[in-house]
């Protein structure tokens, strides 16, 4: 089953925010490694690794991901795509303000 | 097409409630001249010093008593030939409270009989409850807290004066939700070094590992009771609807004994310190 959150993060150019899929099948385990940053593994060892503009002490990041996805995996396998907003950031007219800074995989 | 299921296993993990550097102790204590141990640590809190001893899982122990803001008095736990003799200088340690979970802190503004007062504290926004706890810092006593309104709290016992610094604390352990995987296991084992770790393998060239630390506080090594459950855990998770995806785990009693483990966490459910 293929699944995925659909996350707003800056463009390139640091000015707009775009929609990424990251996804969430085969995960192992997810941390929040500091107070901008959570990290999702997969089986196999590939992270990938969401960043945040602004600070929050752990867990709250954390448990944020990890409702989002728990949710998305409890969805029929026709809903490949879970929107996402990522704590702290809010959008108004499909435009977020405060989106992830960046998303990396690894 | 991937025909994976999703499964999960969702532990209550203690958190992190302090974090520092320590600095040289004087017995088995944990010394930061840097700290206000007062304002956030409670006695039969876990203070877990990862460096010392890491290949063995790092040394832990049990908070006997806050003996002020620089200095907590430790009981080491875990098996005897593992155990450390206090938080050594320029060591980081890690702080969980397994038995409290700490609310606020602050100090009263004024004197008003069997209340406590503080006008730069909202306590209805701070989340305190009747029937938590407050602990008078300056002079000692705890009270219970009978009711709550915006800056006042009702508190069972008439101990505060204005100027005396609090802390209010609830029952239960401070923990939060972690999950890890419980599909595509192909191991669970004891760490070859310790009963405090268990390890959950996901390949069979055995690199791809998830890593749970608990606080084992038997005296006696050689412990397998983790592993089982965690083992148990894993095929009810895979038992159950798809649509399931999180199985709780149920907790494990780490059991009292007067001669092995006596402490404070003798008795209760193991707690989980970290899943990495």
């Amino acid at each position: 089953m293929e699944k995925f959150l659909n996350i707003p993060v800056l463009d390139a150019d640091g000015t707009n925010s775009q929609n990424q899929l990251v996804s969430i099948s085969g995960l192992t385990k997810i941390g929040q490694a500091t107070t901008t940053t959570v990290v999702l593994h997969y089986l196999g060892g590939k992270k990938t690794t969401l960043t945040w503009p602004n600070p929050a002490a752990s867990p709250k990041l954390l448990l944020s991901v990890q409702s989002a996805v728990q949710n998305a995996l409890t969805k029929g396998w026709t809903n490949v795509s879970e929107n996402y907003s990522p704590s702290g950031s809010t959008e108004a007219a499909g435009v977020f303000t405060n989106p992830l800074s960046a998303i990396a995989i690894a | 097409m991937n025909q994976t299921m999703e499964k999960f296993i969702n532990f209550k993990q203690l958190d992190v409630v302090l974090t520092g550097s320590a600095t040289t102790p004087t017995g088995v204590t944990l010394t930061d001249t840097a700290a206000t141990f007062t304002q956030h640590v409670l006695p039969n809190a876990i203070v877990w010093d990862r460096t010392t001893g890491a290949s063995t899982g790092g040394q832990k122990y049990l908070v006997s008593v806050v003996s002020s803001d620089t200095v907590l008095g430790l009981t080491p736990i875990g098996p005897v030939a593992d155990q450390g003799t206090g938080v050594p200088d320029g060591v980081g340690y890690f702080i969980y409270m397994p038995e409290y979970t700490k609310v606020q802190y602050g100090t009263t503004s004024a004197t008003l009989v069997n209340f406590l007062v503080d006008s730069a504290v909202n306590f209805i926004l701070a989340g305190v409850k009747p029937g938590d706890y407050v602990k008078d810092l300056t002079g000692g006593s705890v009270a219970l807290i009978t009711s709550v309104s915006k800056n006042q709290l009702g508190v069972s016992e008439d101990i505060f004066v204005s100027g005396d610094e609090y802390l209010i604390y609830k029952e239960g352990a401070d923990n939060f939700d972690k999950i890890i995987r419980s599909a595509n296991v192909a191991d669970v084992s004891n760490s070859a070094v310790t009963s405090s770790i268990v390890n959950i393998t996901y390949d069979t060239s055995g690199t791809d590992v998830g890593k749970i630390d608990y606080a084992y506080s038997s005296t006696t090594g050689a412990n397998s009771d983790m592993r089982g459950a965690i083992q148990d855990a894993i095929v009810s998770s895979l038992q159950t609807e798809w649509t399931d995806v999180t199985y709780d785990f149920p907790g494990l009693p780490n059991a009292y004994n007067s001669g092995s483990n006596s402490t404070w966490l003798g008795g209760k459910e193991y707690f989980i310190l970290r899943i990495s």
